[in-house]
């Protein structure tokens, strides 16, 4: 399941069309990407209200430098990249404001509604996502998101291929060992 | 790489995206594409004052040659003047002259023009 598959192709075309003076484009292209960048911000921030503050503000930088976008680019990678930088700038700030690493989230199997969540499947998965390391995570979050298209991973977080292949390969094999272990 | 982490791959492709709060898509349509625009000033700062300038220099001119209609034929003279000296050649080669040293002052030392920038560093 990727966000980005079939419509890819005519996110140029609406993009040329808002920049043209037809702003309504752009809100097609909200329609059509805010459901997976609010996701990429959620397992960044790992904070609901956090994350939809980042997407809202993704987008209002996306539509306020729509100019700047290079027609030959995807307008996926472009809108992650802004929303990932978007979490990352958050979270330095976060992290300088409390003058050291944040500590993790509260046991998420405190409560029923996540003891609930573990079990199930996707729960589990997506508990074990969470508790990878940042770099991890937002790697094997732009891997579901964008497919496997490492090229494009590795614009968004601005890394060497290479560097993007170790940190999936790492990723996977950490969640693998959660997952087994629980 | 991939065979060895087949399960997880279908795992994580299967995993449904995560449902936005209600009012994100509003609130994000809201400060984009429905945002109230900032109507523009007609005029800019600079051409404000220009047109300014320019209005008050046409109606202290008004002012000053409807009193004194002798000013009107000197100003004229004065003109007429300016231009005869400007087409003269060797005010063009004085003139040709100090743009070319100034020119070339720049060039040799250009340190002269350079303003001292300072970086801070955190």
């Amino acid at each position: 399941m990727t966000a980005t598959g079939a419509s890819g192709s005519d996110d140029g075309v609406l993009v040329a069309a808002a920049l043209a003076g037809r702003a309504e484009a752009f809100g097609t292209l909200v329609e059509r990407y805010d459901r997976a960048v609010y996701h990429l911000c959620l397992r960044t921030m790992r904070d609901a209200q956090e994350a939809q503050d980042c997407a809202q503000e993704a987008f209002f930088k996306a539509f306020r430098s729509l100019h700047t976008f290079k027609p030959q680019a995807k307008f996926s990678t472009w809108i992650f990249s802004i929303a990932y930088h978007a979490c990352c700038d958050r979270l330095a700030a976060r992290k300088r404001f409390t003058s050291d690493e944040m500590p993790d989230r509260a046991d998420p199997a405190a409560g029923p509604a996540a003891l609930a969540e573990r079990n199930d499947e996707a729960g589990r998965l997506r508990t074990a996502i969470d508790a990878l390391p940042e770099k991890y995570r937002a790697v094997i979050t732009l891997y579901h998101l964008q497919g496997r298209q490492y090229e494009e991973i590795a614009e968004v977080l601005k890394l060497p291929m290479g560097t993007v292949k170790t940190h999936l390969f790492r990723a996977k094999e950490l969640l693998r060992k959660t997952l087994v272990s629980e | 790489m991939n065979d060895e982490f087949d399960d997880l791959d279908r795992a994580l492709f299967a995993l449904p995206l995560e449902v936005p709060p209600a009012g994100l898509r509003e609130s994000i349509l809201r400060a984009t594409v429905y945002a109230p625009r900032a109507a523009e000033p007609a005029f800019r700062q600079w051409e404000v004052v220009l047109i300014g300038s320019l209005l008050a220099l046409a109606a202290w001119l008004l002012v000053v040659f409807s009193g004194q209609p002798r000013y009107a034929v000197e100003l004229s003279a004065d003109a007429t003047m300016v231009v005869r000296a400007f087409a003269d050649t060797t005010t063009l080669a004085w003139l040709a002259a100090g743009g070319s040293v100034a020119f070339w002052f720049t060039i040799v030392n250009p340190s002269a023009l350079r303003i001292p920038l300072r970086i801070g560093r955190r």
